[in-house]
């Protein structure tokens, strides 16, 4: 196979990476709108598409190791290869977490949220933002990007601690909210899940541009270390 | 250099002329040789014969040992020629430069022997007696019938040479002159035909290089003429279809550019080759980054993604409402196949339906809403009549008490009823504003005075601010102060008690490059157009409104906090909205975004009223 298909592959495997990305980010945004709505039937639909996601990453996996087994890659190509393999789990994770949040709105049920979520969606939206620009430095290879992504992390560890301290509170003042609050810290923490996994996207980025790995996770604090 | 029309042509010129006159000198120097020879030896002959008649007497031919030497001698001069005179036997009888003894028989001489076969012969040959060539003329001397002898006369040929050298060097001369002269024709012919060409070259290059104005006047009516005309036409035609395309272009661009939906073109791979500013605006990207990359790199969207995929695999058009939540905009989105163009090439259209979700979303929300205050009111009547009939007429203070309350839902549904009809008016411009020049305390004092009471048993503080350079402004004093009662009793309402209330009035100039005078208020400069205003703003220390409800407070029926707005119609925003507008002024709110932290909630909310100063 000539070398102009082999970037053709490598190129169309980049672009179903993204659209990978987007189901995700959708998914990521969609599974806090749906709990904040109060919307099981959006939560239901949501669960079912995971599905999509999965199976989306197992295509991608597979086109990329057809193409690592039949054009055996050299040097900066298998990196990107070994990217888009990596990026793809990565992306089926977060897809997992999005379903995760979404079954916990179907946990909750009728009754009502205990506060409105305001700290909750401000989390996916800076996950999903930092998804959304881990996504762009692989594509543009830019490492400088990838490099500034992570210090954005605790940006949502902060917002993890504030709803963390601030569900703590009505649980001392009212123990029969334990349940539900304990499923709102459930869904704050796969959200800072989420952008921890954008970290490692990042750090792929930065081996395949410099074929170097580098732990990126800044300094964990308080409570996201548990995670 | 050969490669030149104008070498060729000199060069096949100078050669053609070498060669003929290579060819004239070679046949023009034989020719006159042979001329030459041809009148020597007819001039020969006839000498020869005249001697051989004047000696046919002579009485030495026939004696063995004749001696004509004198005889030879004497001819000899007078012909300035070489003299032989020979016996039929072949011995030499009379000789003129030689010695005669020395000379052996000459019977067998060429000349002798074609002399005495046909009557006359003649030979060159180089002589070794005298050492040079020779032209000998030889006729046999005759008496009667009978042959005497033979008188043979000859000339050395060097003479007839140099002749001849001569003239091949004039004619050679001659021809180097001739020769220079063709080929300073030739050049000059050459560069003749070849200018005009290489004219035309230059000319061609520079239409090629995009300057079609370039034209050659033809100088000649020849070939050359036709190619120079032809070429003209050609580009009067060329830029006359370069500029109908570079006008249709430009056409087509300005509608691209200026159209509302999003237009994105993809080839065969996938890549955006076209994306107009529309698109580039829905989609939140910069042109740079988005040409000739994937159209999955460029929109990032894997619902689109999927249409554009859909109908690159089914050659069908595909729609279908996209909502890209990043950007919180709805688009309905049409992907068709561009069959006239390449095959694979596929046309994106993005229609941005935000706007329309919107009013869709403000209609749902109206009659739902509108459905809810009208039930409410008629549930409790419902109430009210079912127990009347239930017994209650027969308990008169009780039913008096029932018809009280029936009476203040009445009044409710009459007065929302007529605040719909109103807002209506309003709405569709039939309500006439009575303007007239009002000073702004004229507006606020009432209402406030009004309100004050209110305000005081609801245990708020209730100030007012106005400042003191205030000009008149053009209003309709009694409806503005309909809008004041709302604003202020909406934050009675929403004001809980040890509160206060803030209405203040003051100047605002806003400049034509958006900068606020004064600076102290946080306007953001889109809000009012540039001019002249009077702004007045309702400030209250209430619960505020949530970042999210403040676009849509002023809709019909629209409610922040269902719980707390009470008994309101929930049309009183929307009316004074309209009143606001209709006076060619502005009004909005602003509150401190609000989380559920306690610490921000109280902030309060302030609304802002702004009207021209005429």
């Amino acid at each position: 196979m000539p070398r102009e298909t082999f970037d053709r592959k490598l190129q169309i495997l980049q672009d179903e990476v993204l659209i990978l990305g987007s189901m995700v980010e959708n998914a990521l945004t969609g599974a806090v709108e749906t709990l904040k709505q109060r919307d099981m039937e959006g939560s239901r639909r949501l669960i079912a598409e995971d599905r999509a996601i999965n199976k989306k990453r197992f295509a991608i996996e597979a086109d990329a190791l057809v193409l690592i087994a039949t054009q055996q890659p050299m040097a900066s190509d298998l990196r990107i290869l070994a990217a888009i393999l990596d990026i793809a789990s990565e992306l089926e994770r977060i897809g997992d977490y999005a379903k995760g949040i979404a079954k916990v709105n179907l946990m909750i049920g009728e009754q009502p949220l205990l506060k409105p979520l305001i700290d909750v969606p401000r989390m996916a939206e800076k996950a999903r933002d930092m998804l959304h620009r881990a996504l762009d430095a692989f594509i543009r290879q830019d490492i400088e990007l990838a490099r500034a992504i992570p210090l954005e992390d605790d940006e949502v560890d902060g917002l993890y601690n504030q709803v963390y301290r601030e569900l703590m509170t009505y649980v001392i003042s009212d123990p029969r909210t334990i349940d539900q609050a304990n499923h709102l810290l459930w869904v704050a923490h796969n959200l800072e899940r989420a952008a921890d996994r954008v970290t490692n996207i990042c750090e792929r980025v930065v081996f395949t541009v410099t074929g170097k790995m580098i732990e990126m996770d800044v300094e964990n604090s308080g409570l996201e270390g548990i995670g | 250099m050969f490669r030149s029309i104008r070498w060729r042509i000199a060069v096949s010129y100078i050669l053609l002329i070498l060669v003929v006159m290579f060819g004239l000198v070679v046949y023009l120097s034989d020719l006159v040789r042979k001329d030459h020879l041809a009148n020597l030896r007819s001039q020969l002959t006839a000498e020869a014969q005249l001697m051989a008649d004047a000696l046919a007497s002579a009485p030495a031919w026939d004696e063995p040992d004749g001696d004509l030497d004198p005889v030879a001698h004497r001819y000899a001069e007078q012909l300035s020629a070489r003299v032989t005179l020979i016996g039929v036997d072949g011995t030499v009888l009379g000789e003129s430069h030689e010695d005669r003894r020395q000379m052996d028989n000459h019977l067998y001489r060429p000349e002798v022997q074609q002399a005495l076969a046909t009557g006359q012969g003649s030979s060159i040959r180089f002589s070794r007696t005298v050492g040079y060539e020779m032209m000998y003329v030889a006729v046999p001397v005759t008496a009667g019938e009978r042959v005497m002898g033979i008188a043979r006369v000859a000339l050395p040929l060097r003479q007839i040479e140099a002749n001849v050298a001569r003239l091949r060097g004039t004619i050679l001369v001659a021809m180097l002159f001739t020769a220079l002269g063709a080929t300073l024709l030739a050049l000059h012919i050459a560069e003749r035909t070849a200018r005009p060409v290489r004219r035309l070259t230059d000319v061609v290059q520079r239409m090629a290089a995009g300057d079609l104005s370039a034209r050659l006047l033809p100088t000649t009516r020849d070939e050359v003429g036709t190619l120079t005309r032809s070429l003209n036409q050609m580009a009067d035609r060329l830029r006359k279809t370069v500029n109908t395309l570079i006008e249709e272009r430009g056409r087509l661009a300005a509608v691209l550019d200026n159209m509302a939906d999003g237009v994105v073109i993809t080839d065969s791979e996938g890549c955006v080759r076209l994306i107009n500013p529309a698109a580039l605006r829905l989609l939140g990207i910069e042109a740079e980054t988005s040409l000739d990359r994937s159209l999955a790199q460029v929109i990032r969207d894997h619902n689109i993604i999927g249409l554009w995929q859909q109908c690159f695999e089914q050659g069908e058009e595909q729609v279908a409402p996209v909502e890209m939540d990043r950007r919180g905009t709805f688009l309905q989105v049409i992907v068709t196949p561009l069959r006239d163009a390449e095959t694979g090439a596929c046309l994106v259209i993005l229609q941005d339906l935000t706007r329309v979700r919107q009013l869709e979303t403000v209609r749902r929300d109206f009659i739902s809403n509108i459905s809810h205050e009208l039930r409410t009111p008629l549930a409790s009547l419902k109430a009210l009549v079912d127990t009347l009939r239930d017994g209650a007429l027969e308990d008169p203070p009780a039913a008096q008490r029932f018809l009280d309350r029936m009476e203040v839902e009445v009044d409710a549904l009459t007065q929302m009823v007529q605040e719909l009809l109103e807002l209506a008016r309003i709405e569709s411009g039939q309500v006439p504003l009575q303007l007239a020049l009002v000073a702004v305390a004229d507006i606020v004092l009432p209402p406030v005075e009004r309100l004050r009471p209110q305000a005081e048993r609801a245990g708020l503080r209730l100030t007012i601010d106005l400042s003191p350079d205030l000009p008149p402004i053009l209003a309709d004093a009694q409806r503005m102060q309909q809008v004041l009662t709302n604003l202020v009793h909406n934050a009675i309402k929403f004001t809980p008690a040890d509160g206060q209330i803030r209405v203040s009035s003051f100047r605002l100039r806003v400049s034509s490059d958006g900068e606020v005078q004064p600076e102290t208020l946080n306007l953001k400069p889109e809000m009012l157009p540039p001019g002249e205003w009077v702004l007045i703003a309702v400030q209250d220390t209430g619960v505020g409104i949530p970042a999210d409800d403040i676009p849509r407070i002023f809709e019909r029926f629209y409610k922040a906090d269902r719980a707390r707005s009470g008994g309101g119609t929930g049309l009183g925003l929307a009316i004074a909205k309209h009143i606001v507008q209709a006076h060619g002024g502005r009004i909005w709110a602003e509150s401190p975004s609000i989380t559920l932290r306690a610490s921000v909630e109280g902030k309060g909310s302030t609304f802002y009223v702004a009207l021209p100063v005429p």
